[in-house]
């Protein structure tokens, strides 16, 4: 008798673990445990930005680079700025340089509290108040307003790094899901945008 | 049913992850095409790490490396090199470059480095960088020491190793006789550059 109240018990559990296991994907979202305190201005350093060669013209460059900021909540494209990347200035820049051969993009955290100490739901988060993003020089761009591959060659689609990069800013982190804007990893030519799971990481940022 | 537990767990420890693991995204490349991008390919020692603000690159780290072996470059054992890392602190402010590799002093690496406008860094972040693993007897191996945070682009399988010394010796030897690229990317870049 006691045997099968178990085996009831340890059925139940296994139903149990396997209805959530399979809910996660609705929640497909990691959180790096930093968010904004209020809405952060992204400012764009256009100089250095290599026009030749690229699959989309130079202003089309600046609009998916912008266009990576737009679509999150935390943060908001500020304008123009002639601050450089990676300082702690005050100012939250996205610009361009040359990365090297193999790296397209790097985002650096410039100033964030070292504790949590801000609840949002049923978490903790410590407070950020200055990060920078690079994009390289050293390879092609194209965007949704461009080809892929175009006359010139394969390409890089640029909003889709520039949105993954400032996903990263606003505080999500990489996730299991190839087609999530936030999965680590994607082909030449593919292209990506924010969805419903990045849409559920702001929610569960409280932004 | 075992793998979506696997995953679900991965998630929910993701979520609940302290640290502060943002992005930065880089190509995949085969070892060969590492070997083929970098000026210096080297084991050594960590001497020393220095804070650097540099008027346009931002805060770096120089670090000091004790050559012990040379793989490819201009470098000799006993001569020490020094190269850059994309984030560092200095001047009280600190500037973490997400997915960068983590250096101490004392720490025996191999590193990848490749020269960028005239200056030396490690290639790609951490993922031209290598733990240098020490057998009881025998010659080292190497472990990609990649950390948290990559975004990684492209279809070519990262390898992690461990990678035998005579492996990793054979492989970007032979780089030396074949410098075109795997990548095309890479060589289109290349032509780009001409």
């Amino acid at each position: 008798m006691a045997m099968n109240r178990m085996k009831k018990a340890l059925r139940r559990a296994v139903v149990g673990v396997a209805v959530a296991s399979l809910a996660i994907p609705a929640m497909a979202y990691c959180l790096t445990g930093v968010r904004w305190p209020a809405d952060a201005g992204v400012y764009y350093n256009a100089s250095g930005k290599l026009t030749s060669g690229q699959c989309i013209s130079s202003s089309q460059m600046d609009s998916a680079v912008t266009g990576g900021i737009t679509p999150w909540k935390a943060i908001f494209y500020a304008g123009t700025t002639t601050k450089t990347a990676n300082k702690r200035d005050g100012q939250n820049t996205v610009g361009w340089a040359n990365l090297g051969g193999q790296t397209l993009g790097i985002t650096n955290y410039l100033s964030n509290d070292r504790f949590r100490t801000v609840p949002c739901g049923s978490n903790l988060f410590a407070n950020l108040y200055e990060a920078d993003v690079r994009i390289t020089t050293a390879y092609r761009w194209t965007s949704g307003g461009g080809q892929c591959p175009c006359a010139a060659g394969s390409a890089f689609y640029l909003n889709g790094v520039s949105a993954h990069e400032h996903g990263h800013v606003i505080g999500l982190c990489h996730v299991n899901t190839p087609a999530s804007l936030m999965y680590p990893s994607f082909g030449v030519c593919e292209n990506k945008s924010k969805g419903n799971d990045e849409s559920q990481g702001e929610n569960a940022l409280c932004y | 049913m075992r793998g979506k537990l696997s995953w679900g767990a991965a998630v929910i420890l993701g979520c609940l992850a302290v640290s502060a693991a943002l992005g930065s995204t880089v190509i995949g490349l085969s070892i060969e095409d590492q070997a083929r991008l970098s000026k210096w390919i080297v084991v050594g020692e960590v001497q020393s790490l220095q804070g650097v603000d540099h008027p346009v690159n931002g805060l770096e780290t120089a670090v000091s490396l004790k050559v012990s072996d040379v793989f490819k470059g201009p470098a000799k054992a006993g001569q020490t090199i020094v190269f850059y890392t994309r984030g560092g602190e200095a001047n009280g402010v600190i500037s973490e470059a997400v997915g960068e590799a983590v250096f101490r002093p004392g720490q025996r690496t191999l590193v990848f480095i490749e020269e960028t406008d005239g200056r030396a860094y490690n290639l790609g972040l951490s993922m031209g960088v290598w733990n240098v693993l020490e057998p009881t007897s025998g010659r080292p191996s190497f472990s990609r020491a990649v950390q948290d945070g990559l975004e990684v682009v492209g279809t070519t399988p990262i390898e992690s190793g461990p990678l035998s010394w005579s492996d990793m010796a054979s492989r970007v030897g032979w780089t030396m006789t074949h410098p075109d690229f795997d990548e095309s990317l890479l060589r289109d870049a290349a032509a780009r550059r001409r």
